[in-house]
């Protein structure tokens, strides 16, 4: 399974696929894709602890992705 | 003695003012000749130099002496009872609605408070998933989360700057979420760490160096320093 963490206002919203479902892929596909054009960063984490890696392209075996808002310089 | 004053803080209603004038008719109260006009036409009998129009209060005392009181004591005022009514009527509506206002905004602080409190509870399990209960605890006690970068290491602090450790200075670094405040402290925490873990040369090209302190003679307590 795949999921999304999206960073709002609320706490994180999540939004979770399963990889073989073309259509639950599609559609994450498509809020990943519309969140990084409002300036969100999508970060791929694994294990606890471990480095995330900043991704720029949807992929659904990433397991879990973490959608942060733009962030900006004080 | 009945004077001016007694008239302006006496407090007259229905058939009283009516006593209070038979009595003043009547020469059971004696009275001066000192104060205003309407007083020295009341004392000489005479409507010459007030006309019966001019004032409210002897208008009703030759008309209808109980139709006219005082209203307040403060207030030498002169109304009618209807008005009289339906002014106090009208303050007590004006202060229930300003009751409701403030009630209604107090709700909305807390309604506020609340959502910000469960949105930071939601930000911390999501900071929990990345480094685990023992280190979300040292997190809560302190605010502080240290961070491992690729070139140097990090302080990310959930209140104040970033704090950028090198080898003999510390680097305070301002740096976050755009429009901060509409997000849970925390969820800021959790985006720094991932910037700078997964792209420590924008973080640097973004962040805005603020001061540079001497070197830490000793490390504070953060979570996820080993």
């Amino acid at each position: 399974m795949g999921e999304l963490r999206i960073m709002g206002s609320k706490g994180d919203q999540k939004v979770i696929w399963d990889p073989e479902n073309e259509d639950e892929v599609e559609a994450s596909k498509v809020t990943f894709k519309s969140l990084i054009k409002k300036g969100f960063k999508a970060f791929k984490v694994d294990k606890k602890g471990e480095a995330g890696k900043e991704i720029k392209k949807f992929d659904p075996n990433a397991g879990k992705l973490i959608l942060v808002p733009e962030i900006v310089g004080g | 003695m009945a004077t001016c004053s007694d008239y302006d803080y006496d407090y007259y209603s229905g058939t009283d003012s009516c006593n209070a004038w038979t009595s003043w008719n009547s020469g059971v109260e004696t009275t001066t000749d000192s104060c205003s006009s309407a007083w020295h036409c009341w004392i000489n009998n005479d409507t010459t130099n007030t006309p019966i129009t001019s004032s409210v209060i002897w208008e009703a005392w030759c008309n209808d002496g109980t139709r006219y009181e005082v209203v307040a004591c403060s207030e030498p005022v002169i109304w009618s009872k209807k008005r009289a009514s339906r002014t106090i009527k009208f303050r007590n509506r004006l202060e229930k609605r300003r009751d409701k206002r403030r009630r209604k905004d107090l709700f909305k602080i807390e309604l506020h408070k609340r959502k910000r409190e469960a949105a930071e509870v939601k930000a911390k399990e999501l900071l929990l998933d990345l480094i685990g209960d023992d280190q979300l605890e040292v997190y809560e006690r302190t605010g502080r989360l240290f961070v491992r970068g690729k070139k140097n290491d990090y302080i990310v602090q959930k209140k104040g700057y970033v704090k950028k450790v090198g080898k003999d200075k510390v680097v305070d670094l301002c740096i976050h979420l755009s429009n901060k405040t509409k997000y849970p402290e925390t969820d800021n925490v959790v985006a720094l760490k991932l910037l700078i873990e997964g792209n420590e040369k924008e973080f640097i090209k973004t962040a805005h160096k603020v001061y540079n302190n001497p070197m830490y003679n000793e490390m504070p307590e953060c979570a996820c320093l080993q």
